[in-house]
């Protein structure tokens, strides 16, 4: 009997602990989100990719705040404001993956993901 | 890329040279005579067990198809090394103008290469293990080539051989004289080492796989773990070598002042070194006790199928959004092929475990009754236990984006911190029995009895760790600093920081006093698993050095202007000047003045260089850390700022605008009536800022060169610049620029990284150690059957 008590100890604890991870990972995991289901979430890590509106980028000189309208895949706009320093490559960058909070209607950004195409490896025809 | 298609750009292109084309087409050729020397060695070997006569011919077919994947390899390298730009791969990843070892570095950089390389690695190991496997020979064999042939029909597709778009012309093949080059991020001292030697690791890890379908289908489960033996203690410590570099590139170049960030491409290379580390303590107990054979079977192919997983996983385009790297995405056959390679190979070997594992494991094995209570074997089975689990959790976490847009939405991402918070719960079991196991014996043993073995070491541990905090108290970065820091806990609080990492450090000085205990205790005795303990010790050193380094780390973000010094963490710091050739030279530095509250100062370098990217004119920076035992200083610089506003800004006559806290006014645009080569335009301007208002009139210049703006200083913070002027409205485009460049820093207190570098040397030692006793004598009997001490 007691042969068979380690694999047992062990299925156990393996179960539940691959349980609780589950559970960790859906409950913390930072979800992508469009604008409208950003607006309805109180997280403080959400991920909103979007393309950027090129005409609306703004930069406070001063403070050194950036902000600039994005559009999400269901064509929504909303305003995302970077206070830091800005990505390198954010004059050449279409998309971008915002992550933050929403605060008074607009995207408080604590990080910004640019993503360019060519950064790595140039796309392939 | 994107060419321009409007005039002919290779007009005054020399032609290519006729070898360059032989040995183009001689690469591209090697690869399919490769998959046809390795198809037929599959399907003879498979017919051996039949017809004895094939295996011989078979084994001369893997030996040429083995050899014939580093053809391509060596072509591409000559290639590189000859600037032959003509070739889409070389002229998109080479560049006549870097250095030797960069061009030798180019062959790797990118996807098709990288397929290579594994290939490479792959066929290495099949020919340095295929003489020594034995009884298994035609299964192993079998199995290695259907790997290495899959590898090639993956690059018949992902071809660095093929030749750019427009390059052939009348029947003639052209060369344009320079390539694109390596990206600038790219260009370091790692990626010439760092690629090579993980990608050697994930090459071995074939020889495992192969090994356990050989033992199930040969109904041997006994003698493969010698064969395999030495070979899981070289690959885990070509992993972990490998690891510990790409950890050590990213901190000394991506400016993020980390070594580990849970990407999905780091995470691949991780899941594989766990699930090593957990077959080659499998291995350790059937050696000694017969036990575990089943299991070890299903072991031996993990580490193999997890990175093949993870390989479709990160080149499948499914973690776009999620990956800092982003490859470029695969050639649909080639991820095709790899998809059912990955498929096939997973399914099929769960059915073989299912079919056998079990039944030739207790045919072939003869095992020692189990012990009861605590004892080296039990301990063993949870150590290895938390290493899969790890390894599984991590993979679970990398998949996470896919499993989350599988459940509805757009999917989610773990982050750094949700890791940390689920991987320390395995951290802290795995920690314990590392400091513990070590002193467990084969037999079994009351808890009193291993509370004696272990207290000295507890004891030590603690105080240790006492005097690491004390040691740690004071300073910027000191203890009494992170007084109110926390840690996000799993109940949606915090916890205290440093509690949190009093019970990490201790763990880690369990570890490592252990460690260091055995081995030293062993190294006495002439015993041959030294090694193992050595690599445990540095183990712990490393993952102590990630710990504090992480965990006590300040930081601080700065702008810092030529004549206006700013503030950062304790520093004043001011810049002093640009050194180097001019901008585009590669060693140009930017320097920085760090004081200190002492008064006492030194020089922070961040490389800074300009290159251009077709038209545009892009920058590179690479962080300066200033090392010391205690700490390093990192400074990360970010492109420095020169443009006020994001993008020129058009005011019409008469318009009057405030744009990001500076007013415009538009007065009227004036011209000094010529027109032609000399003409001047210009805009009569009122610009207020926060120093005062300011007339000024910015104009452009008609030269021989076309339109020049000329700048014109507002006040003493700005000038103002003219980009273009319509001839009927009179609207201009306004640039702000700032007379001195902002430069945005980041500096970054790391403590104790230099526990990284010496944890990471320590553990490559341990396992080489091991490895080298371990290695295969082929006059010993085999290991006998007995309880013993290791």
């Amino acid at each position: 009997m007691s042969m068979k008590l380690g694999p047992l100890i062990s299925g156990v604890v393996a179960a539940t602990a691959l349980s609780a991870v589950v559970i960790a990972f859906t409950t913390g995991a930072s979800p992508y989100v469009t604008i409208q289901q950003a607006k309805a979430s109180t997280g403080d890590r959400l991920h909103l990719a979007g393309d950027i509106v090129k005409s609306t980028v703004q930069n406070d000189v001063y403070t050194q705040t950036l902000s600039f309208q994005v559009i999400d895949s269901n064509g929504d706009r909303i305003k995302v404001k970077h206070k830091g320093e800005k990505p390198a490559n954010l004059s050449e960058a279409t998309k971008v993956v915002a992550v933050g909070k929403i605060e008074n209607g607009e995207f408080q950004s604590s990080e910004l993901i640019v993503k360019c195409p060519s950064k790595y490896e140039a796309e392939k025809k | 890329m994107e060419h321009n298609h409007n005039e002919d750009p290779f007009a005054n292109v020399p032609r290519a040279e006729a070898w360059s084309l032989v040995v183009g087409q001689a690469g591209s050729i090697a690869v399919y005579v490769a998959l046809a020397f390795l198809v037929l060695s599959g399907i003879l070997y498979l017919i051996s067990g039949k017809v004895p006569k094939a295996e011989k011919i078979a084994t001369i077919s893997f030996v040429i198809g083995s050899i014939s994947i580093f053809v391509p390899f060596g072509c591409l390298l000559a290639l590189f090394i000859k600037d032959q730009f003509q070739y889409e791969y070389v002229f998109s990843h080479g560049d006549s103008l870097t250095e030797l070892k960069y061009k030798i570095a180019g062959v790797w950089t990118a996807q098709e290469g990288s397929f290579l390389l594994w290939a490479c690695a792959t066929s290495l190991f099949g020919l340095l293990t295929i003489g020594g496997s034995g009884i298994y020979r035609r299964t192993y064999g079998t199995v290695f080539a259907l790997i290495l042939g899959s590898l090639c029909g993956i690059l018949a597709y992902e071809s660095p051989f093929d030749l750019l778009k427009d390059v052939v012309q009348k029947g003639e093949v052209l060369m344009p004289p320079r390539g694109n080059g390596m990206t600038p991020s790219l260009q370091n001292y790692w990626v010439v080492i760092h690629p090579p030697t993980i990608f050697l690791g994930f090459g071995a890890l074939t020889i495992f796989f192969a090994y356990a379908v050989a033992a199930m289908v040969h109904k041997n489960a006994k003698d493969w773990i010698t064969y395999c033996r030495p070979w899981s203690l070289v690959t885990l410590a070509i992993l972990g070598l490998g690891l510990s570099m790409g950890g050590l590139w990213a901190y000394e170049t991506q400016g993020w002042g980390g070594f580990w960030a849970w990407d999905p491409v780091e995470n691949v290379s991780l899941v594989p070194w766990l699930l090593m580390a957990a077959l080659i303590h499998g291995i350790i107990v059937q050696n000694v006790r017969g036990r575990w054979a089943a299991s070890n079977l299903i072991m031996g192919g993990l580490p193999f199928l997890s990175f093949v997983y993870g390989t479709f996983l990160t080149r499948s385009g499914l973690l776009d959004k999620v990956s800092v790297h982003s490859f470029a995405s695969m050639d649909r056959n080639a991820l095709g092929i790899l998809r059912g390679f990955l498929i096939f190979l997973v399914v099929g070997f769960i059915a073989l475990c299912v079919w056998r594992a079990k039944s030739v494991a207790n045919e072939t094995v003869k095992s020692i009754e189990p012990e009861n209570g605590i004892n080296r074997e039990n301990s063993y089975r949870f150590g290895m236990m938390v290493l899969s689990m790890l390894g599984l959790v991590i993979a679970v976490g990398m998949s996470w984006p896919v499993i989350a847009a599988l459940r509805g939405g757009q999917g989610a991402r773990v982050e750094e911190w949700l890791y940390h918070q689920v991987v320390v719960w395995f951290f802290i079991p795995l920690m314990l029995l590392m400091g513990a196991a070590p002193f467990v014996s084969w037999r079994e043993m009351g808890a009193k009895a291993l509370f004696g073995r272990i207290a000295n070491v507890l004891s030590l541990s603690i105080g240790l760790t006492g005097f690491t905090f004390i040691g740690l108290m004071d300073g910027p970065f000191g203890v009494r600093s992170h007084a109110e820091s926390t840690v996000r806990n799993p109940m949606g609080g915090t916890w205290p920081l440093i509690p949190v990492l009093g019970l990490l450090m201790f763990l880690c000085w369990f570890v490592a006093v252990t460690g260091g205990w055995r081995a030293i205790e062993l190294a006495k005795k002439w015993k041959m698993s030294v090694g193992g303990f050595v690599s445990h010790l540095g183990f712990a050193v490393l993952i102590g050095g990630l710990i504090l380094s992480r965990g006590m780390e300040k930081k601080q973000q700065s702008f810092v202007q030529s004549g206006s010094p700013a503030s950062a963490l304790d520093y004043v710091v001011s810049f002093k000047k640009l050194e180097g050739k001019d901008l585009f030279d590669r060693d140009s530095k930017a320097v920085f003045e760090f004081k200190d509250p002492a008064g006492r100062t030194f020089d922070a370098t961040p490389g800074l260089y300009y290159y251009e990217q077709g038209e545009e004119l892009k920058t590179q920076v690479w962080p300066f850390v200033k090392s010391s035992p205690t700490h390093d200083v990192y400074v990360a610089l970010f492109p420095p700022v020169t443009d006020v506003w994001e993008m020129p800004m058009t005011f019409k006559p008469k318009e009057k605008r405030t744009v990001d806290q500076i007013t415009v006014e538009y007065l009227e645009p004036t011209s000094n009536g010529t027109t032609g080569v000399g003409a001047k335009f210009g805009a009569k301007m009122r610009i207020t800022t926060r120093t005062g208002t300011f007339d000024v009139e910015p104009q452009m210049q008609v030269t021989e060169g076309g339109i020049q703006p000329l700048l014109t200083p507002v006040g003493t913070e700005f000038f103002a610049v003219l980009g273009r002027m319509d001839a009927a409205t009179r609207a201009v485009d306004l640039k702000l620029m700032f007379q001195k460049p902002l430069y945005p820093l980041e500096v970054f207190y790391k403590p104790m990284t230099s526990l990284v570098w010496v944890g990471t040397g320590i553990l490559t030692i341990g396992g080489l150690m091991s490895a080298f006793a371990r290695r295969r004598r082929h006059s010993k009997a085999p290991a006998p059957l007995s309880p013993v001490e290791v």
